[in-house]
């Protein structure tokens, strides 16, 4: 089962601490998701629908990761569903987790992007979606993982933290700056993990993988922050 | 120049006027207070009304607008709402 975690440079030890941090992320993300849903439902502002779609892609991403990671953790339940099921090897639940993670996840990404760049053009944001899907089908492919990492880091400073630290800029308040700095935190650890996919660091992608989950809990910080209101 | 206001916005104007009154407002005191038109002030009393977010009294032959809890509690998820869009800015 060691074998299948071929591709994420990855010490095995850290597998389930990481199964761990997508469960959190996820459900920090979901949290998020219904939240912008409520406003969108009492304010009719469409932006908000949009970034719970963003947030919901997210936490199907976080939720496949931690499929993926599990397959791994406990091999033998998985083959025994495959057994039970004949049509499909347990490695094809890693497989598929991977490429849903790695798909759900841009896909957030660019919808988020889209949204700060107010892109609205249907076949744009098509476009962008099928080189997430292109991206995650060859996940495991060479140089493919890195090309993730890359678009992901890409989307996230060309598009988001600039409009995250306008925005706190404008508002010169608490909770613009937590969305912001989670930004961009996020767009460091991505950074990171292209450095780990170039060089192999098995270190890199522990602190990479830190400071992203540090990012989802500072936005749920956030969340907590306007609930209290 | 003065920013266009949404409907939310408007609402929370409309209902913050009455709740800063004492939870009851004469009806030209809130035409006054919520800067809007007569007639303007009629659609969204209709949906405040449909929401029961604010009820009508009468009162030695005045009539009144009361906020209803529904609409008070419209009020503290307005500033929660408003909260939760300034942090993200779409």
């Amino acid at each position: 089962m060691a074998a299948i975690n071929d591709i994420l440079f990855r010490p095995f030890w850290f597998i389930s601490i990481e199964l761990i941090f997508y469960i959190i992320s996820m459900l920090i993300t979901f949290g998020i998701s219904f939240y912008s849903y409520k406003v969108y439902k009492m304010s009719s502002n469409t932006n908000y629908k949009y970034l719970a779609a963003a947030f919901l892609s997210m936490t199907a991403g976080f939720l496949a990761g931690a499929v993926s990671n599990f397959a791994i953790i406990d091999y033998g339940l998985f083959e025994k569903i495959s057994n039970f099921l004949f049509i499909i090897k347990p490695s094809y639940f890693y497989t598929l987790g991977l490429i849903s993670h790695t798909f759900f996840i841009l896909g957030g990404y660019i919808i988020l992007s889209c949204l700060a760049s107010n892109v609205r053009n249907k076949r744009v944001i098509l476009s962008l979606l099928l080189i997430a899907l292109l991206c995650a089908i060859l996940v495991k492919q060479a140089w493919s993982l890195t090309f993730f990492y890359f678009f992901s880091f890409v989307l996230l400073v060309v598009y988001m933290v600039p409009y995250a630290y306008d925005n706190y800029k404008e508002k010169k308040s608490k909770s613009p700056y937590l969305v912001f700095f989670s930004f961009l935190l996020l767009a460091i650890s991505n950074l990171i993990f292209i450095g780990m996919s170039a060089y192999q660091i098995f270190g890199l992608y522990i602190a990479g993988q830190f400071i992203s989950l540090l990012a989802y809990i500072i936005l749920l910080g956030n969340l907590i922050l306007v609930l209290r209101k | 120049m003065n920013e266009r206001r949404d409907k939310l916005r408007i609402i929370y104007d409309m209902l913050i006027s009455i709740h800063e009154k004492g939870g009851r407002i004469k009806p030209t005191h809130l035409l006054y207070k919520s800067n809007l038109s007569h007639t303007k002030m009629q659609i969204y009393l209709t949906e405040l009304f449909s929401k029961d977010m604010v009820r009508e009294q009468f009162e030695k032959g005045n009539k009144f607008y009361i906020i209803t809890k529904d609409g008070i509690k419209f009020l503290d998820d307005y500033r929660k709402i408003k909260e939760f869009t300034d942090s993200f800015g779409f």
